[in-house]
């Protein structure tokens, strides 16, 4: 490192990603809406200001919240999984197949568990096949997940419009679930639901396995220094393919929590983003679990917010890439160039 | 010709016209990759690249002109990576992502912004300049597969021969070979291998911004998701030819061919369009597994 | 003339705290092979780093030819013709010799446009090369790709670039540690040619028959100061080798033994064979040694000899290639490193590194997460943590052991004498084991923390362990070993009871080469 550079700490990272995400966005709707004061409105207060609103914030922050952990545990065995849009869609789908074809009678606290349960093991099973493909074939983990997702992907896709196709629906969407067997909301009229619930206690659950088991222990040194491991007789190899896929098994649950929960079926493209989204979170996190949260709320008020201007004032919702662009810019940028420095000394 | 020639010929003629864009962008990665950086921005580049160089052909009417703004536009893109990337110390991998967002969010906002539309953005174009005189292309079944071809699907031959010269022959590509090789040597001998790495992305930028513009002349269009992973297969391409030019052409050509008999199949026969879709993709890790590769 | 004058050199590296220089000096004559010779640690590499630009000293002087200057990086030095062949070559494997020699300066197509786009002409690369070879009679073929020559080859290619870089003052930092008898006779052909042409060699080496065979002056380091510099002509290696090794006799070094009772042979290893690393470093062969329960085995070499590819085999990271082993009541093939592995991991051998840093320490965790690392079954019951009991025992550790550190401080921050402590306290808080092997345990620590150290392994030893202990510090070697075995370019040329016959000068030689079994 150069003298003349300073190196970006942590926190300060975080801020500076977020304080240019948010002022950015203002500088967008500046030059893209006719009515400046109503864009900001829309994108910075609207949010918040009803129940109806505030709700359904709340629940685009719960799969964020829930997939952002498990691309978390992956980075802590210093994997990339770039597969979360097939294991979650795919996993969605698997989640509401097995709802749909459930008795009527089913009691919905079994139809909830199985459905969540089927969510898991899908995505596990898909991300633990890059974890494999590793640790016995050294294929970058990075290129398989992604490539088994754009497979997935169509391969569900497939099933959605053609063996799964809702013969009542104008869209391409499998048949709805039955009321009863969707997760009771709370905060009505909004589409938030107890998957809330489940999300803090995973991360809760989370903090406490990395802070004080054995397995949370083994998997950070894994991560942090993998001769030291080696030396200390851990698996490494075993825990590399258990965080792809307990990453992947993430990303599974929340795909299922939304086909049971908001969404009631499986539209194609519903998740469209979600899985790049989550790698937002999970580097905004910083790599602690308590921060899952506020990562998730900031991420998803980016996404929010777009859409309520797009609908407000027709700005594209696709700003939303560009902020998370740029925040992902500058949470990883290391050092301050030159620059800075001698603005900040004059 | 008969009919299964004429169809076989068909094949194969798409074939080479849907390895352009894959040729562009993975010969283009190959600089990257040579330098020691895993590039996986080439999506997001090539996006650009469409986006920009239509925009630009549509709105002069010059071919040549969109060319030079896909290359132009996809560079820009390349530089602000390498500028985090190695100025600013981040992960190269971070900034890879962010530059595939930010390409579907600029080409969205923009699509939305300047056409008024998200949707397909059709132009009107110039036809295709034939790369050989028209006689040649009359011959039976070599005739249309190899000599029907335009300048631009041409080109992408062109330009993996000069790189791969560039590459072995120059000063230039020696020392980005060098960089990949042993970054540190580089710097006790007292050259910079920051250097090398930044004009190691800078082709990359080039590379994918034909391969993207390619794409997009091949539909007269542009479409959202237009590159469609042929970013991730160009990239597998690199790893599968293992880093010679030669090599990485003909994986260029396996995927495209995958490609091309998706489509045909597509075409005529009752397997499902979607699960054809994935055939390349498919293709694409087989072969990426059965390589073994050691990265 | 004076090529090379450096005066009152010192050099202290932090955060370490090592004074790698003392004030050190340097006269070297041009035209002339000089040899600096010196034990590990003696700062030798050190004194031609500064020289090379590579670091920057403390306080001193220098002047090369004739003209003070400083040398404030790796382009000056260049600038002054200063070229150093590291141990470790910068080789560029898939490019060709050539390439590798001129790289940066390769030869341009003459026409204008190839010029400008720096085109090069590969026929006019390949014949300036083989030119600039047979100039100095090297051979090589300047089109094969470096990665296929051999260790010697890649050598020359290496030193070829320094000369085509016109380099005067060319620094070879122990060249012949990866050479075998024969390469190193046509490495010092070569030498003798360049010095014929008028250029000036420095050689760093730990091996006085090389010395004596190609060097015209030779000066001896200790504890990073310069003892003195000699005309080899009027010197003799065993002369030589006493004044290295400071000749201190062996009365003088306390021998805090009890004649330790040897039990039954707990590990015997026989035949074992490393291959040659193809990027340098040197085989194992046929090694073959036991150790019993309630016995120290020292085992010493000087860097490059064998110790660190024995210490990986050891520490199962290694995989030989031939040798058998018997431990535990087993008899096997050491190329089976599961099963050898099996025995580090239930604990009936305990293992202490030399590379502190890299391999006994995340550094980027806390204290108490190194500490417990690696006697997880203690710390952890039925999965869960059981944080007041790591608290404690790494808080005993510390006060134990003498250690500046807080359990809750992240690793990084302590010293590097500091950690090596803290692994060493790790190591003897487990169960005792069947073995300890033990790797440099004592390097850069005060005396005061050697000594506990070294009262630890009595314990232990008395207690019933046996211990392979691994070490290039020759004093320690004496002190704690009942028996000494000494490895020379991978082999085993010494294997003896240390009774008062063995001392300092005598191991001396046979780690220097000088004597063999």
């Amino acid at each position: 490192m150069m003298p003349a550079e300073r190196e970006l700490h942590s926190p300060a990272r975080v801020m500076l990603a977020v304080g240019v995400s948010i002022a950015l966005s203002a500088v967008v709707l500046a030059l893209f809406s006719k009515d400046i004061g109503s864009a900001l409105e829309q994108f910075f207060l609207e949010p918040f200001s009803n129940r109806y609103f505030l709700g359904n914030y709340l629940a685009d922050a719960v799969p964020l919240m829930i997939a952002g952990l498990g691309v978390l545990i992956a980075f802590r065995s210093k994997n990339f999984n770039l597969g979360g849009e097939g294991q979650l869609y795919a996993s969605a789908l698997a989640a509401g197949v097995l709802a749909l074809h459930l008795p009527a009678g089913t009691a919905p606290f079994a139809v909830w568990f199985l459905a969540a349960l089927t969510g898991v093991l899908t995505g596990a099973a898909i991300g633990a096949l890059s974890g494999l493909l590793k640790a016995v074939r050294h294929v970058s983990e990075m290129i398989s997940s992604f490539l088994v997702s754009a497979i997935v992907i169509n391969v569900s896709d497939f099933f959605i419009t053609g063996p799964l196709q809702d013969p009542a629906s104008n869209f391409q969407t499998t048949r709805q679930l039955a009321p009863k067997f969707l997760l009771p909301r709370i905060l009505a009229p909004s589409k938030l639901d107890i998957s809330i619930g489940l999300a803090l206690v995973l991360i809760v659950a989370f903090m406490i396995v990395d802070k004080r088991t054995k397995i949370g222990f083994e998997l950070k040194i894994c991560g942090e220094n993998e001769e030291f491991a080696r030396y200390c007789g851990i698996p490494v190899a075993a825990y590399q393919i258990a965080a792809m896929a307990i990453s992947g098994g993430m990303y599974g649950l929340a795909g299922a929590l939304l086909v049971i929960g908001p969404q009631g079926r499986v539209m194609r493209g519903f998740s469209s983003g979600l899985g790049w989204s989550a790698i937002s979170v999970a580097l905004l996190a910083q790599g602690s679990g308590a921060g899952i949260v506020p990562a998730a709320l900031f991420i998803a008020f980016l996404g929010t917010g777009s859409d309520h201007v797009m609908i407000g004032s027709g700005i594209p919702s696709e700003i939303v890439s560009i902020l998370q662009a740029v925040a992902m810019f500058f949470i990883t940028a290391r050092s301050l160039p030159r620059i800075w420095k001698k603005r900040g000394q004059s | 010709m008969s009919g299964t020639a004429a169809v076989l010929a068909d094949i194969l003629k798409y074939t080479i016209v849907a390895a352009t864009p894959l040729l562009f962008a993975s010969i283009g990665g190959l600089f990257s990759e040579l330098a020691g950086m895993l590039n996986i921005a080439l999506e997001g580049l090539m996006g650009i690249g469409a986006f920009f160089g239509m925009a630009a052909a549509g709105l002069t009417g010059n071919v040549f002109i969109g060319m030079l703004a896909a290359i132009g536009s996809a560079v820009a893109g390349s530089l602000l990576m390498g500028t985090v990337t190695i100025k600013f110390k981040a992960n190269l991998f971070i900034t890879g992502l962010a530059i595939n967002l930010l390409a579907g969010g600029i080409t969205a906002v923009l699509s939305q912004w300047w056409y008024h539309t998200k949707a397909v953005v059709a132009f009107t174009l110039p036809p295709p300049v034939p790369a050989f005189p028209a006689a040649l292309s009359q011959i039976p079944f070599v005739g249309p597969v190899l000599f029907s071809h335009s300048v631009l699907t041409v080109s992408a031959w062109l330009w993996a021969i000069v790189a791969a010269f560039i590459i072995k022959n120059s000063r230039h590509g020696i020392r980005i070979q060098a960089t990949g090789m042993n970054a540190q040597a580089v710097s006790s001998l007292g050259y910079s291998p920051d250097r090398a790495r930044m004009a190691a992305l800078v082709w990359s930028g080039v590379g994918s911004g034909l391969g993207g513009f390619a794409l997009g002349v091949s539909v007269s269009a542009f479409v959202p998701n237009i590159v469609s992973g042929r970013g991730w297969i160009a990239l597998v391409a690199i790893y599968l030819g293992r880093k010679k030019p030669l090599w990485i052409a003909a994986s260029c050509l396996l995927f495209a061919l995958s490609e091309s008999l998706s489509n045909y199949i597509q075409g005529f026969s009752s397997i499902p369009p979607l699960l054809v879709l994935a055939l390349p993709y498919a293709v694409t890790l087989v072969s990426l597994i059965a390589s073994g590769n050691k990265r | 003339m004076t090529a090379v004058r450096m005066r009152e050199i010192s050099k202290r590296y932090l955060p370490s705290g090592v004074l790698a220089n003392d004030g050190a000096e340097l006269e070297v004559e041009q035209g002339s092979i000089h040899a600096i010779v010196g034990e590990n640690g003696a700062g030798k590499t050190t004194l031609m780093k500064v020289l090379a630009g590579l670091e920057l000293p403390d306080s001193g002087d220098i002047e090369i030819n004739g003209e003070p200057t400083h040398i404030s990086s790796p382009a000056h030095a260049r600038a002054l013709g200063i070229g150093m062949v590291h141990q470790h070559f910068l080789m560029f494997d898939e490019l060709s010799a050539a390439e590798n020699i001129f790289f940066g300066l390769e030869p341009v197509q003459k026409p204008r446009l190839l010029r400008l786009l720096g085109i090069i002409d590969s026929s006019g690369l390949n014949e300036k090369a083989k030119s600039l070879a047979n100039e100095y009679g090297f051979s090589i073929d300047p089109s094969a790709p470096v990665g296929a020559l051999s260790i010697s080859t890649r050598q020359q290619v290496e030193i070829l670039r320094q000369l085509a870089r016109e380099m005067r003052i060319l620094i070879l930092d122990e060249p012949t540690s990866v050479l075998t008898e024969q390469e190193t006779e046509a490495l010092f052909e070569k030498l003798a040619e360049i010095r014929h042409m008028g250029r000036t060699i420095l050689l760093v080496t730990h091996k006085i028959d090389e010395v004596m065979q190609i060097a015209d002056k030779v000066t001896v380091m200790r504890e990073g100061k310069t003892i003195g510099t000699y005309s080899v002509a009027s010197t003799s290696a065993n002369e030589l080798a006493s004044i290295i090794m400071g000749g201190v006799p062996s009365e003088e070094i306390q021998i805090h033994k009890e004649h330790a009772i040897k039990g039954a042979s707990v590990m015997r290893i026989e035949g074992l064979c490393t291959h040659r690393h193809h990027r340098g470093g040197v085989g194992l062969s046929e090694i073959a040694f036991d150790v019993h329960a309630g016995e120290v085995l020292g085992i010493c070499a000087l860097s490059s000899n064998g110790l660190d590819e024995l210490e990986d085999v050891l520490a199962g990271f290694l995989v030989p290639s031939a040798g058998r082993c018997a431990f535990g009541g087993l008899h096997f093939d050491v190329r089976k490193v599961h099963e050898y592995r099996r025995f580090l991991k239930e604990g009936k051998i305990s293992y202490l590194p030399s590379d502190r840093m890299r391999r006994a320490a995340a550094l980027s965790l806390p204290v108490r997460d190194n500490f417990i690392a690696l006697s997880r079954r203690n710390y952890f019951s039925r999965g869960w943590i059981r944080s007041t009991l790591a608290r404690r025992a790494t808080q005993e550790a510390i006060h134990a052991f003498d250690i500046s550190a807080q359990p809750e401080q992240m690793t990084a921050e302590l010293s590097g004498g500091n950690i090596q402590k803290l692994a060493i306290a790790r190591l003897f808080s487990k169960e005792q084991p069947e073995l300890f092997i033990l790797c440099e345990p004592t390097w850069g620590l005060d005396i005061r923390s050697t000594e506990q150290v070294h009262s630890r392994i009595r314990e232990v030893q008395n207690a019933g362990s046996a211990v392979l202990l691994l070490s290039s510090d020759v004093d320690e070697i004496l002190t704690l070993s009942d028996r000494v075995m000494v490895l020379y370019r991978g082999k085993q040329v010494l294997t003896r009871e240390n009774s008062g016959y063995l001392n300092r000068a005598l191991i001396g030689e046979y780690l220097l080469g000088t004597r063999s079994a």
